[in-house]
């Protein structure tokens, strides 16, 4: 049986970043990962840094005005770290905050992206209308056609690939213990402490058993966090769903913002090393077996490889002549309202839960304020939107 | 320099291209790697870091072979061993790619 | 488009199976990415090209005839230039992908049968990457197809036979050969010319083999062995190779440098079965059989209801071994699709399945001896080599990055940190030498690292063509 202060269960970005968080506040951490540190959803994800307000959130402006206010003022913080996160990390994870451009291609659209910018200048979010013209000034790729954007100059992109393994570099410097290819089986409470099995190893036939103790426990599974809220009897109401990415062959650099398109599902930037990376949304497959999602093993449908790729060539008729090279799936984990589960349950006091949201883009920053809740009792920024106990209606019995 | 056999072989009609702007005659059935390797063309594509590369593979495998072309139009980069010549086609050797054209608009 | 039997490759394996499959009535599509059938074994000269006395070497001979009778064959579709990018299920059945000359067209079909063959096995060393350092199969395509000698002074290198055989089909041709180079022991060279007949279907062919030893010599080429690459030497281009003992520990000192402007590199083959792989079939490692190696039944089933798989992606074993299990796929077709009984087909196949196991029993007896070894491999690469020619990335940077994340051992994870197997070729001329490096260096078993995930789309193809396709587009 292994002691620590506290037992991080998922090797992600918000996993990874909550336990060196908390090893830097000086609790001792072990982070236990099924698979590798980045494997699933923060190391598959196309690197995005959107702070614009999302399309769902502007139809209902006027019933969601003080949830507008929260979203801007989290998107600031957001920005503030991001724009740190190299110099804090001690490497480069190919940063590029440029900015980003909301299309519109019909006036609706327009209408649309007129009235966000209305609503985000009012609550602080630095964003600029930009017409046609302007926009074609800037992103001299885009066609003809497209009437507008809105401007947000801190949106830009990462590099998944070393932003989650740099944390988990710095979090194991910083005294975090982590295990991989350890798979969390059981969660039980015992006393005022949470007992942790797990699995080493478990695709071997030789596999270990481990045990774990620890007075916290932070579930920050993505896509799996359901499992091990199962795990401690509890319901986490995030559900799996799997998307796609093309990414093509390596151009010489045209795209310097973060395309994002206020009517249409479409999200394309262009990395560091060349590759154009072609997303927003689009869903893969996942299989089930006797009711239970599949959930790393998710299908393509390559009639939503064709519509991603042919939204991406109405605004960019140049795309067309690129190869795409791969398409790749990654699973997330999505709740009933899209906002992140942040905080602790209240019926399983020390079970905290970091999942769901905008996980790359506010993953530092949820495990940031998770942490100073954890260490200090409360956040430095609140997280009521987000805690897990508006849904406590679910774990009247539960805990 | 590479050669063409020629004990045993009777080859077609002929068909000219352009490398690198100037005019080449060449058979038809020949690709475009048998041709630049006849004309000692050695730079078939250059790297970012500006190494230049050619055929490996001659089968379409190693995409070791890409060449610029412009022909009927249209630009892209092709599998110089996979690639059989046709009537003015315009190939540009030792690019970095790929060298995007001007597109219109989708109408 | 819809068939009944869609099978990939139009090699022997590939006409074996149309033949069989299309005489019992099955509606079948070949779709192989040259211009004519035959595969890279009879890489046919251009149509437009009248060639006398092209490969009348009886060794061709059942290969070539093979070609006549499955072409003649009525009921099978023959589509070229096209590229299977993908296969996805499709209700009970398979939707593949093709991608040809007017953009990608879907295909269903209830049976699909994976014959994608085989590709020279790669080598990272010193100078790998320079304009003129060739594959050995690539030389042999530019003689036999395309009818040139493509360079002037050819060396050859590696371990498996087949270099002894294009060497002589170049000074047949015209061309130089300074020097063919076995990293084998004399004895164990010689050795191996009975087991080239097993390459080039008649045993009998020992003869020919020797003969193309002796005209080799009688030119005046020179035959080493016991020796290996040390590095190819040249600017923009390859000038000359330098040549080392295998085994001296002073090797930079016994190394003899000959002036060349063709390297032909033949150590093995890697099996193609991205394809396989991509549609969920089951592989295992071999690595002296080609690497990942599609897993089947002895009806070539794979691991996949309705797709089979046969010839060199069930293993590197020749013309002859792939023959043989594509005529099994092509009555396993029959069978399954109920065109023929358990008895009959078993009756027919009795004497092909013995001479199915005859021939196996060569290709791994040539195997055992023309396998350079993970040893000989591990030390042609050095740091400077580059280990990823696609991305640029030198052995060094790669074991640096190694060493950098000591939890990270799988292939899949590697390569998402250090960008191997991140470009065009999606990994086919990287993953084995990374296997290599693996297993050298940190004694993790090819089995344990695994290979790069094989996605849509199996080969690179424009945004445009997967979007457009120009002969629905005129019909519209």
């Amino acid at each position: 049986m292994s002691s620590y202060d506290a037992l991080v269960i998922g090797g992600g970005l918000v996993g990874c970043a909550t336990a060196n968080y908390l090893a830097q506040a000086g609790l001792s951490v072990a982070l236990i990962e099924k698979g590798n540190i980045n494997q699933e959803a923060s190391g598959r994800n196309a690197g995005s840094l959107h702070f614009q307000i999302e399309h769902r959130q502007i139809h209902h402006a006027q019933d969601l005005d003080s949830e507008l206010q929260y979203c801007v003022s989290l998107a600031q913080l957001a920005i503030a770290s991001w724009r740190e996160i190299e110099t804090e990390l001690e490497t480069n994870v190919d940063l590029a905050m440029d900015g980003g451009l909301m299309l519109a291609e019909t006036g609706e659209e327009v209408s649309l992206l007129e009235k966000k910018a209305k609503l985000e200048s009012e609550q602080g979010l630095n964003v600029q209308l930009m017409d046609g013209d302007e926009t074609r000034r800037l992103a001299p790729y885009l066609g003809e056609h497209i009437k507008g954007a809105l401007f947000c100059p801190d949106e830009g992109h990462c590099n998944p690939r070393l932003l989650t393994p740099a944390v988990a570099r710095q979090a194991e410097k910083n005294g975090v213990t982590l295990f991989t290819r350890c798979h969390v089986t059981d969660i039980r409470r015992a006393n005022k402490s949470w007992r942790v099995t797990a699995e080493l190893n478990s695709n071997n036939t030789n596999h270990e058993t481990m045990s774990f103790e620890g007075s916290i426990i932070v579930n920050a599974a993505g896509a799996w966090a359901v499992n091990v809220g199962r795990m401690a009897n509890v319901h986490l109401p995030i559900f799996p769903v799997a998307l796609l990415i093309n990414v093509t062959e390596k151009v010489s650099p045209l795209i310097h913002h973060l395309i994002q398109h206020v009517g249409r599902k479409l999200s394309m930037k262009q990395v560091e090393d060349g590759n154009v990376l072609i997303g927003g949304g689009w869903s893969a497959r996942l299989p089930q077996q006797r009711g239970d999602w599949l959930s790393d093993s998710a299908e393509l449908d390559i009639n939503a490889v064709r519509g991603n790729l042919q939204t991406a060539t109405d605004i960019a008729p140049m795309i067309k002549q690129l190869r795409l090279l791969r398409t790749w799936t990654g699973t997330t984990g999505v709740t009933p309202d899209q906002l992140p589960i942040v905080g602790e349950v209240s019926q399983a006091p020390g079970f905290y839960v970091a999942a769901g949201g905008s996980g790359f883009t506010y993953g530092p920053t949820y495990a940031r304020l998770l942490c100073e809740m954890i260490t200090r009792g409360e956040p430095s920024f609140p997280l009521t939107p987000y805690s897990p106990d508006r849904f406590s209606h679910m774990n009247m019995f539960m805990g | 320099m590479a050669t063409r056999i020629s004990k045993n072989v009777e080859r077609g009609d002929t068909v000219n291209i352009a490398i690198n702007g100037e005019t080449i005659c060449a058979y038809e059935g020949e690709t475009l790697a048998t041709v630049l390797l006849l004309q000692d063309r050695l730079a078939f594509y250059e790297t970012a870091s500006g190494h230049k590369r050619a055929p490996f593979c001659n089968m379409g495998a190693c995409y070791e072979c890409r060449v610029h072309v412009e022909h009927d139009g249209r630009r892209q980069w092709v599998l110089a061993c996979m690639t059989t010549i046709q009537e003015n086609m315009s190939v540009t050797t030792g690019l970095q790619l790929p060298v995007l054209g001007n597109t219109p608009d989708a109408s | 488009m819809r068939a009944e039997l869609a099978i990939v490759g139009a090699g022997p394996a590939g006409m074996a199976a149309a033949q069989v499959a299309a005489r019992y009535g099955i509606d079948v599509v070949v779709i192989d990415e040259q211009g004519q059938p035959g595969g890279q074994i009879l890489r046919q000269p251009p149509a437009q090209f009248r060639v006398r006395q092209w490969l009348t070497d009886r060794v061709y001979r059942s290969t070539q005839k093979l070609l006549q009778t499955s072409t003649a064959q009525t009921g099978i579709r023959w589509i070229h230039q096209s590229s299977v990018i993908g296969i996805f299920n499709h209700n009970q059945e398979h939707e593949l992908h093709l991608n040809g000359p007017d953009g990608v067209t879907s295909l269903v079909a209830s049976r699909v049968l994976i014959a994608a063959g085989c590709y020279d096995m790669p080598v990272s060393f010193p100078g790998s990457t320079l304009p003129g350092v060739m594959a050995t199969g690539g030389i042999q395509a530019f003689v036999k197809s395309q009818r040139i000698i493509p360079g002037e002074r050819f060396v050859f290198a590696g371990s498996h036979p087949l270099q002894l055989i294009v060497a002589d089909q170049v000074t047949q041709a015209g061309g130089t050969v300074e020097a063919v180079v076995f990293s084998q022991p004399l004895k164990t060279v010689l050795g191996l010319i009975p087991y080239t007949g097993a390459l080039l279907r008649h045993p009998a062919k020992l003869i020919y083999i020797a003969g193309a030893y002796l005209r080799l010599l009688r030119n005046g080429v020179k035959i080493t062995t016991s020796s290996t690459l040390s590095r190819a030497i040249g600017n923009n281009s390859l000038e000359s190779v330098q040549i080392v003992p295998v085994s001296g520990k002073d090797a930079d000192k016994d190394g003899k440098e000959i002036a060349c402007d063709r390297l032909g590199l033949c150590f093995s083959f890697l099996a193609s079965t991205d394809l396989a792989r991509q549609a969920g079939a089951q592989c295992a490692w071999s690595e002296k059989g080609g690497g990942w190696l599609a897993e089947h039944d002895e009806w070539m089933r794979s691991s996949v209801p309705g797709i089979y798989v046969a010839g060199e992606v069930t293993g590197v074993a020749g013309a002859d071994v792939a023959e043989l299990e594509g005529l099994i796929a092509g009555y396993a077709a029959a069978l399954d699709e109920e065109r023929i009984d358990l008895a009959t087909a078993q009756q027919q196949l009795a004497g092909q399945r013995r001479k199915l196991k005859h021939a196996q029993n060569f290709a791994d007896a040539l195997s055992a001896l023309s396998y350079p070894g993970i040893e000989l491999l591990r030390d042609l690469m050095n740091d400077d080599s580059v280990i990823c020619k696609c991305e640029e990335l030198s052995v060094g940077k790669l074991k640096q990055t190694l060493r950098d994340n000591p939890l990270i051992r799988d292939v899949n994870a590697i390569k998402l940190l250090s960008r191997c197997g991140m470009g065009l070729c999606q990994g086919r001329y990287c993953s084995f030498q990374l296997s290599t490096l693996l297993a050298s260096d940190y004694d993790i078993a090819a089995e344990t690292g695994g290979t790069y995930k094989a996605r849509f789309p199996t080969k690179p193809v424009t945004i445009e063509s997967l979007l457009h396709n120009t002969a629905e587009s005129k019909q519209s």
